[in-house]
């Protein structure tokens, strides 16, 4: 992905797509002007990882408790 | 036969709450809340003009302390646990690197760590408050 790509994911209205891609744009930019060193540049798209996998397991924990709530309510109907 | 009946309605039954428990999350509990948003705060109110091991540390023991306890509560909490993993490696990194020896202060690594770690724990706050 260039970094246009990455600009116009973080101009749109895409919620945390945006957010992330901002984030990368801000690291990079941050590496390439020595702001970072490598190791940091690394360890921080690292980090860029791992929020995708904290963002699936908090998607499983919201999806699994509107499931416990949805069948707690179809019990009190029923 | 009987027998064999017995054990395989066991077995039926065993499937069918690993099963079903695969599906239901950990509850609401107080105290992982009170710990979420006390990390929430650390990372929030994380001043990159002042040394960072010390104010990491703090963030660091707090994520330790959800951890351990959710561990301390049982197996039903593996959700959590795998939810604060990430920020427990982010938080990890960090803190290896600012409390080496010798480490000089980067202000731009830190507002852009703070900032990643702000992204994780809106996150993980709104998920572990969210909860039945």
């Amino acid at each position: 992905m260039s970094m246009e790509q990455l600009h116009w994911i973080a101009g749109s209205d895409k919620g945390w797509a945006a957010t992330r891609a901002a984030m990368v744009i801000a690291i990079t930019e941050q590496f390439q002007g020595g702001g970072l060193d490598r190791s940091e540049y690394l360890e921080m798209m690292q980090d860029l990882v791992r929020m995708d996998q904290l963002d699936a397991e908090a998607d499983d924990i919201e999806l699994k408790t509107m499931l416990v709530s949805a069948v707690y309510a179809v019990a009190q109907v029923v | 036969m009987k027998r064999t009946l017995l054990i395989l309605t066991v077995l039926l039954l065993q499937g069918c709450a690993v099963a079903l428990s695969s599906y239901i999350p950990s509850f609401w509990d107080d105290n992982q809340s009170a710990k979420i948003v006390d990390i929430s705060l650390a990372v929030e109110r994380l001043d990159c003009g002042q040394a960072q091991a010390v104010q990491v540390a703090r963030i660091r023991d707090d994520l330790e302390w959800f951890k351990l306890y959710s561990q301390g509560k049982g197996s039903r909490q593996t959700d959590v646990l795998k939810l604060t993993e990430p920020m427990q490696a982010t938080v990890e990194d960090w803190y290896k690197r600012v409390s080496a020896e010798g480490y000089k202060e980067n202000k731009i690594y830190c507002d852009l760590k703070r900032r990643v770690m702000i992204e994780q724990t809106q996150r993980a706050t709104k998920a572990v408050l969210g909860r039945f």
